[in-house]
């Protein structure tokens, strides 16, 4: 009898769940479907709503062909591959280190330069983006992949996240290896890193995101096409006079693949990582 | 060595950005675009386009930050025709009287090179052009016996007669209290473009002579007359979806028969052979009992950069794309309207169609360009947000009266 209560209660809460998921899995497979039919109009199969709208009855891949022979996509993939993957390892290294002075040393200024790193994260981008462009300028390194990177290698939350992180650490354990004779460096190396994947996968992710995400700033830093990003990519399939639908979903679908795929990879540790963050009791 | 490799690089792309000229461009669709560049490259060899297609909806603050650093790129940009004078009022664009015969000039329709001038200077060079009316479904009108509409100039209707028609023709089919088909779908919803000749037929001024206040001219009553015949197709008689913003799914409403009418762009002649099964005419575009014709026109234009470093190369590169052959080209791939009389006589096949020639018609005649003003951007903006919200049912009078204050204070900067 226990058992059959339990039972209902499970189907119960399933159907539940499955139910609301419907609200948020039925737009994205639309979107699949539409990029997996021949190009054309956008209603023809939405209404009235029926099981074609979701799924395609002739799967047809030219709309991706098209996009990755005749409009560049896959360099557009590579150099968002390529400009996030690079500010990964370098705001890995720098903020990490940043956030380990934060957490273990004392020095003059430390709050107010903790206060500054929390401001940077504050400030809207729109804000910043003109001195930063000036900036960039004058150093010269505008439409080149340095433009794309540097600006957002030091990232003010991923400091704070590993400052968080590396206050949990026992400072003894640091102690103990100062006394054996071990320099800073080599504790950073030995045992703070090694410490603190959860949080490094942590900020991994979190780059990644906003480097494959962004789109203004590219556009401001770059010119060239041989700097498109994929976010770029995607929105030029829109104008005011005409809408690609066909490029603008099937670019949107192979676009979201390398976040999907990376946080996949990663997402034992990303959950991990948040809820080690200074958030035990 | 590192150091060296990246002092090499970066004297390898500054190299590479001296030999070439920088466009910034609209985000049309790349296959449309590209085709034209290589097609200058052909014409010029050793002359490098780095073109850069910048998506709509973050191109006119691409363009404000690339100009305001000030160093002369990019070269060559795509103008908005009334943002001329906002550019034209800053210095960002290179006077072109000096550069442009009469007789070069000539080759425009008068009213484009209008809207690429400033205070009498030629500013930017016209690409295309616009006109608009109401394009209709033949099919749902028969169905639901509705006498079509007459396709010719003399038999424009009036505003209150198309409510009419929307009001018969907005159908709930499966009787769940939505409207399955909509009488009128605007094909831009919030633009004054598409809404300010409403108003101008009732004989309304939307914005003050020199161009710096709104009070008085978009508050008058005229004005909100017009706003509150707008509010009511979504408010009172619920004739038009709320909620269309993207002008990609108004057309779409109207391809596959969910609006009998569409208040849209010249464009929608070719937009509408991608949905094979639609029959639609073409009525002028609507005015009020009583009012003026009035239709609104303008697109874009081309202009160089004041302070580029190539300026006999740019020139090469703007003529070319706003010259015969280029237009034509533009045409055969996107379909909007050519700023060239010689391209219509160019393609008689095309432009001898009786909606072609309606439209030209209008641009001849009853064509009114958007108001000359260096703050047209934000002008632009803060009506669009009043219109949008009138349209979701905010009260016409005071959302324009408020508007009217925000822009006042904006433009107070230009006095």
């Amino acid at each position: 009898m226990k058992s059959y209560k339990k039972t209902f209660a499970l189907t119960a809460e399933f159907a539940i769940l499955a139910a609301i998921s419907m609200f948020f899995i039925l737009p994205i497979l639309w979107i699949i479907a539409s990029a997996l039919r021949p190009s054309g109009p956008l209603y023809t199969y939405a209404n009235p709503l029926t099981l074609q709208t979701f799924f395609p009855v002739s799967i047809t891949f030219d709309n991706f062909i098209h996009i990755f022979e005749h409009l560049q996509f896959g360099r557009a993939l590579f150099n968002s591959l390529l400009v996030a993957g690079s500010t990964i390892v370098i705001s890995v290294l720098i903020c990490s280190m940043a956030g380990f002075g934060l957490a273990k040393f004392t020095f003059r200024g430390k709050n107010l330069f903790f206060i500054i790193v929390l401001i940077t994260f504050m400030v809207p981008f729109e804000s910043i983006v003109i001195p930063l462009f000036v900036l960039i300028r004058r150093l010269k390194i505008d439409n080149t992949y340095f433009a794309l990177i540097l600006p957002a290698a030091g990232n003010g939350l991923a400091i704070f996240l590993f400052r968080q992180f590396f206050s949990e650490v026992p400072t003894e354990i640091l102690e103990a290896a100062r006394i054996d004779g071990a320099s800073w460096t080599r504790i950073y190396r030995k045992i703070i890193l090694p410490l603190s994947i959860p949080a490094i996968v942590t900020v991994i992710v979190m780059v990644f995101m906003f480097q494959w995400n962004s789109l203004f700033w590219p556009l401001i830093a770059t010119h060239s096409s041989r700097f498109e990003v994929v976010q770029v990519a995607i929105a030029s399939h829109r104008a005011t006079e005409d809408t690609s639908w066909a490029n603008l979903f099937s670019s949107a679908i192979a676009g979201s693949m390398p976040p999907i795929f990376l946080f996949l990879f990663l997402q034992k540790y990303f959950v991990r990582g948040i809820s080690g963050t200074g958030l035990k009791g | 060595m590192r150091k060296a490799f990246l002092l090499g690089l970066l004297l390898l792309t500054t190299l590479l950005s001296a030999a070439s000229l920088e466009v910034l461009w609209m985000g049309w669709p790349k296959d449309q675009v590209l085709p034209l560049i290589d097609e200058f490259k052909k014409q010029n060899p050793g002359i490098e386009v780095d073109i850069q297609l910048v998506p709509f909806g973050q191109l006119f603050q691409t363009i404000e930050v690339r100009l305001s650093s000030g160093d002369g790129t990019p070269d060559v940009y795509i103008v908005d025709g009334p943002n001329t004078a906002s550019y034209a009022a800053r210095g960002f664009l290179l006077p072109l009287d000096d550069h442009f015969s009469a007789g070069e000039k000539a080759s425009w329709f008068s009213s484009s090179i209008a809207a690429g001038s400033y205070r009498g200077q030629f500013y930017s060079v016209p690409y295309g052009t616009s006109s608009a009316g109401l394009f209709f479904n033949k099919e749902i009108f028969e169905k639901y016996g509705v006498p079509l509409p007459e396709e010719s100039l003399e038999a424009r209707m009036t505003w209150d007669e198309v409510a009419e028609l929307a009001k018969k023709l907005t159908i709930d089919t499966d009787n769940d209290g939505r409207p399955d088909i909509w009488g009128l779908v605007i094909e831009q919803i919030d633009r004054p473009y598409l809404l300010f000749p409403l108003a101008q037929s009732l004989g309304a001024e939307v914005l003050s002579p020199d161009g710096l206040s709104a009070t008085g001219y978009i508050t008058s009553p005229k004005f909100v007359e017009a706003a509150t015949f707008y509010w009511r197709l979504f408010n009172e008689w619920k004739v038009s979806p709320q909620g269309v913003n993207d002008s990609a799914i108004a057309r779409e409403y109207f391809g596959t028969g969910k609006a009998a009418m569409l208040l849209g762009n010249e464009w929608n002649i070719v937009r509408m052979l991608k949905y094979p099964a639609i029959r639609f005419g073409l009525s002028p575009f609507p005015i009020f009992a009583g009012g003026t014709a009035v239709t609104p026109t303008g697109s874009w234009h081309v202009g160089i950069n004041s302070k580029t470093q190539k300026q006999e190369l740019a020139l090469k590169f703007v003529k070319y794309i706003t010259g015969k052959e280029a237009v034509i080209q533009w045409y055969k791939a996107n379909g909007v309207a050519p700023a060239r009389p010689d391209v219509y006589d160019a393609l008689p096949e095309v432009f001898q169609h009786p909606m072609w020639q309606m439209f030209l018609q209008e641009m001849q005649t009853t064509a009114v360009t958007r108001p000359l003003t260096p703050g047209y951007s934000q002008y632009e903006l803060i009506l669009r947000e009043a219109f949008n919200a009138i349209h979701y049912g905010a009260e016409p009078k005071k959302t324009l009266e408020d508007a009217a204050k925000k822009i006042d204070r904006e433009l107070s900067k230009y006095k």
